[in-house]
């Protein structure tokens, strides 16, 4: 048997496919070769105490290795947990906030609390999504280099949560909002803007522009495309928060970004009431306006981005 | 060359201990390539792996050296 192939064995046990093919079979083939190619007893003997000497050394180092990776893959189950946690939390704690208002009102009126609040939660949800998922991703992610892996997964989230607000706005909103102005009114209640599905309140608003109403058309473009834009708004704040955590700055900055950017957001939209409906009638302007604060959170954070990779580049050269 | 090839023509300033592990980092960043030799060497055994610096290598270390000189001789005033 040749020397080593006992600790190749042994050390099968231990190292991973890649350590073994790297390291391992590299450093055994080359003792083999040096004792096969020496005489003398003594020689080899010598030969054998280095190559063992230099075996362990190298397990140590694989071992070492692979242990690091495992604690690198248990950091990055943490962090998704963490950011999971948080981002749930923040969702429970808005979701329950916006739902407050109309639920106080329809106690009010003598009705239960249990089914109103479930009719409330699909308007609530588009809203608390996008700002839960800024929080989850910042504190999770805090402190940590946002690899090509880390911003992969950051797209996928921010994906999944776009298209969950699109399911929700699309099909679970009007509905339920209807379902709750009629356990209110107690009585059968005719549709508003915001009972009917984005696809009518656009082709309503496409009928009133043809017909010279061009207040209400407007109003109905901006609320349509409004509603578009809060599906990407998931997205947006998804990778808002990853250009955050690029900017590796301490937690409080950090929040203090995360709470002015959700309010720049919401001002915004709040700010546009005040400008003429029938500015919007022209659809490129409803557009260009409600996908404005999306398109803003994608340059900052693309900024935040290639700043951290030119501040990274600066301090390697 | 071989691991220990290298080990011998560094003037035991590479450890045989090592330099697999900086040889098999080098290969990962694109410095070096490696291949296992086609049969086992006449002497039996496994077979053994040969490295061969890449061009980025080449220019790495074309690059390293001139740095080094530099450092050296600022160092040296």
């Amino acid at each position: 048997m040749s020397p080593g192939t006992r600790l190749r064995n042994w050390a099968c046990r231990w190292c991973s496919k890649t350590a073994m093919d790297r390291l391992i079979d590299p450093m055994i083939a080359d003792l083999q070769h040096e004792h096969a190619t020496t005489s003398g007893w003594w020689e080899r003997c010598w030969i054998l105490v280095k190559g063992y000497a230099a075996f362990l050394t190298v397990l140590a180092i694989c071992v070492a290795v692979e242990t690091t990776g495992t604690l690198h893959a248990r950091s990055s189950d943490a962090a998704m947990r963490r950011g999971l946690a948080s981002a749930c939390g923040v969702m429970l704690f808005l979701t329950g906030l916006l739902a407050t208002p109309p639920l106080v009102q329809s106690l009010s009126r003598g009705n239960q609390i249990v089914w109103p609040l479930l009719l409330l939660l699909p308007q609530a949800l588009p809203l608390s999504l996008p700002v839960s998922l800024l929080v989850g991703v910042v504190y999770g992610l805090h402190g940590r280099i946002p690899t090509r892996t880390v911003r992969r997964t950051v797209v996928l989230i921010g994906l999944v949560g776009s298209l969950a607000s699109f399911a929700t706005i699309t099909w679970l909103v009007p509905a339920a909002n209807q379902a709750f102005r009629v356990t209110i009114a107690k009585s059968v209640v005719v549709h508003g803007m915001n009972e009917v599905s984005p696809s009518s309140v656009r082709e309503q608003a496409v009928a009133d522009r043809n017909e010279g109403r061009f207040d209400r058309a407007g109003i109905l473009f901006f609320a349509f495309h409004a509603r578009r834009a809060l599906v990407g708004a998931a997205l947006a704040f998804a990778l808002f928060g990853l250009g955050i955590t690029a900017l590796r700055t301490s937690p409080a900055a950090c929040a203090a970004i995360c709470l002015v950017g959700s309010a720049v957001y919401v001002g915004y939209f709040f700010e546009l009431r005040n400008v003429s409906p029938s500015l919007f009638s022209n659809e490129r302007v409803a557009v260009l306006l409600a996908w404005f604060p999306n398109a803003l959170m994608l340059i900052t954070s693309g900024a935040f981005l290639s700043a951290r990779e030119h501040t990274s580049l600066r301090e390697t050269t | 060359m071989y691991g220990l090839e290298l080990v011998a023509a560094s003037g035991k300033q590479l450890k045989r201990g090592t330099v697999y592990v900086t040889l098999g980092r080098m290969e990962e960043k694109g410095y070096i390539t490696s291949h296992v030799e086609a049969a086992p060497s006449s002497a039996g055994g496994l077979p053994r792996r040969m490295y061969v610096a890449t061009p980025l290598g080449h220019r790495l270390l074309t690059a390293w050296s001139r740095l080094a000189r530099q450092f050296v001789a600022e160092f040296a005033r």
